[in-house]
């Protein structure tokens, strides 16, 4: 049997361990060792064993995955989002689905101040929600809108996805971050502008406010949110202003958000136990997941599957916008099944050669990427945010209502992900400037 | 038994825990003394990654696959009647099991080597690493008790799976 065959077998593996529900981790590590045994002998299956995982914990750009993750459950679990979400409101009081809009851009900050999506999404779900439907917005919006929007905490940096991501494909994370900026903005702006124009021709969807602006609260609002220019500041502005590396970004916003929450008075003990917790769990998962992913990025290497996949690839065509657009379907169609990490540690072993091979910018790449991988997160059947959202509503809003909600949202995705194929400067144009 | 093991994986979860507390103090007062004056703390990216690192992925690592909090798809599983459900959870914990202890033993015998040799990493600061490769091994071989005390779990008809999902990430 050739090295090619035994490669392909196990991707085929792969997915039957999947479908009985083993973790993706132990399933990557069991299809690398073994496959590696069969293909060449076990002390080389010993031998990944051995000196992978180590030298892979011990890097130490990876240390911004938990600091990152610390921060964000900080700043959710203390209500850090509380202020802006209010100033929003009242700004946007008059506009047609303003209660919405005001949501998308407080995801938009906070996301800002986390790594994480499912973070955003939790956080927000339980100030928002709450509040539209109250107001008597339809329930298909009030989820849809946090549910899309909780995605922007993956694209608009920090972001956990970005920090792997650029381990991997050995791109650097600053400039991924920066680069996820104006693709965050883009996605924000699109969301807010369907918004308005829908609440505009059907007042049924969200009934217009009738709160008055007051100038008293507006000052009173804005004395309460300072929290969040000192944090995006601290760890943007330190990262971008080169005071700091993203790496140790991570353990400045954390001790930042620690500071900010215990000056607001609103550190618990609750809250900061049970952010630790959500930490700890969150990264021992998910660096078991990698570990696994780079057992199986050699694997892949010694059978030779990417090569052979890179020449397939390219002679259907080698035009770059093709190769994303096959890339984009796999995702698409994969992303309804598996979880955005989950899938991309999956395919990165895979796909880099053939990236590589069509000569693709990997920064721009991974912002396209990132955005696949959140649309994945709201399209059923395993949109991650939708059971999020429904968890944490506690079932007040039904699954399908959600799921109905988020289908504007999904299509405003998919316009936003023209753009950025069709406009690779909208992705690289920032990092350009940060690079002279 | 069970609630000591638990009692055992809750008590590693909360030193990595106090792992992500010290490297963030760590890292912080590093960059704080780099930027004003100049005087990083040596060893800081070394003993980041080598030891608070390892300490907040391996210590968890029973809690993590005992509590069901392992990343998994469970599309299809969902659909599975109750038999194959059973099937397919029993064979995932003894490959699970398995796996986990072949790598408690690998990363068991380098961990010896490294204490044998008393390995070093060199950076700003030599610093010897066996003990942070010693936590490999315990991380590991405490995950592969967990997979093989939900096999008794499961023959004995208790839940074994949770649904998880806003503990989940990203």
């Amino acid at each position: 049997m050739s090295m090619l065959t035994i490669g392909w077998i196990g991707v085929g593996s792969l997915f039957g361990l999947l479908a009985l529900r083993m973790s993706i981790g132990i399933a990557l590590m069991i299809v690398s060792f073994v496959g590696i045994a069969v293909m060449l002998n076990t002390t080389a299956a010993f031998g990944i064993v051995s000196a992978l995982p180590f030298s892979f914990i011990g890097n130490w750009s990876l240390t911004a995955i938990p600091m990152f993750l610390l921060m964000g459950f900080i700043a959710a679990n203390t209500g850090l989002t509380n202020g802006v979400f209010n100033l929003l409101k009242l700004l946007l009081a008059r506009v047609p689905g303003g209660l919405a809009s005001a949501s998308v851009g407080a995801c938009g900050l906070f996301a800002a101040a986390s790594g994480s999506s499912i973070a955003t999404t939790a956080a927000m779900s339980r100030i928002a929600v709450p509040e539209m439907l109250r107001a008597k917005y339809h329930p298909s919006l009030a989820t849809g809108v946090v549910a899309a929007s909780g995605t922007l905490g993956s694209l608009i940096p920090p972001s956990i996805l970005m920090v792997l991501y650029g381990i991997f494909t050995e791109q650097s994370i600053g400039q991924l971050f920066i680069a996820g900026v104006i693709p965050g903005v883009i996605s924000a702006l699109i969301y807010i502008a369907m918004i308005t124009v829908r609440c505009a021709f059907n007042p049924e969807l969200a009934p217009r406010s009738v709160e008055v602006f007051d100038t008293a609260r507006f000052f009173h609002l804005l004395s309460s949110v300072w929290p969040f220019p000192v944090l995006i500041m601290g760890v943007l502005g330190g990262i971008f202003g080169g005071f700091f590396t993203p790496t140790e970004a991570g353990a400045i916003g954390a001790t930042l958000a620690i500071l900010i929450a215990s000056l607001r008075r609103s550190l618990t003990w609750e809250a900061m136990r049970s952010a630790i917790r959500q930490t700890v769990v969150a990264t021992s998962s998910i660096f078991f997941l990698s570990i696994g992913a780079i057992m199986f990025t050699r694997f892949m290497g010694l059978s030779g599957v990417p090569g052979a996949l890179t020449d397939a690839m390219l002679s259907v065509s080698d035009d770059k916008i093709v190769i994303i657009l096959m890339v984009a379907g796999l995702f698409v169609i994969l992303g309804m099944v598996i979880d955005s990490i989950g899938l991309m540690l999956l395919t990165l072993p895979v796909l880099l050669p053939v990236l590589e091979g069509a000569d693709i910018n990997l920064i721009w790449f991974g912002i396209i990427t990132i955005k696949l991988l959140e649309i994945g997160l709201v399209t059923p059947p395993v949109g991650l945010n939708l059971y999020v959202l429904h968890s944490a509503l506690a079932g007040k809003v039904k699954l399908g209502d959600i799921m109905s909600g988020t289908t504007w949202f999904i299509a405003m995705d998919l316009l936003t992900l023209i753009l950025l194929i069709a406009f690779p400067a909208l992705s690289l144009f920032l990092p350009s400037l940060m690079a002279n | 038994m069970d609630r000591a093991f638990r009692k055992l994986t809750h008590g590693l979860m909360l030193v990595g825990g106090l792992g992500i507390i010290l490297m963030m103090l760590n890292i912080t007062l590093d960059v704080i003394l780099k930027v004003f004056w100049n005087a990083p703390i040596q060893g800081t990216v070394e003993i980041s990654s080598y030891y608070y690192m390892v300490a907040i992925v391996m210590l968890p690592m029973a809690m993590v696959e005992y509590d069901d909090e392992q990343i998994s798809v469970d599309l299809l599983f969902n659909h599975f009647p109750a038999w194959l459900k059973q099937t397919s959870l029993l064979i995932t914990f003894i490959a699970t099991a398995g796996m986990l202890s072949v790598m408690t033993w690998r990363t068991g015998l380098d961990a010896v080597r490294a204490f044998i040799v008393g390995q070093v990493v060199m950076g700003s600061r030599e610093i010897i690493v066996w003990p942070a490769r010693c936590m490999l091994p315990l991380g590991f071989g405490l995950a592969a008790v967990a997979a093989i005390m939900r096999i008794v779990m499961l023959l004995l008809g208790r839940p074994v799976t949770k649904i998880h999902e806003t503990d989940s990430i990203t």
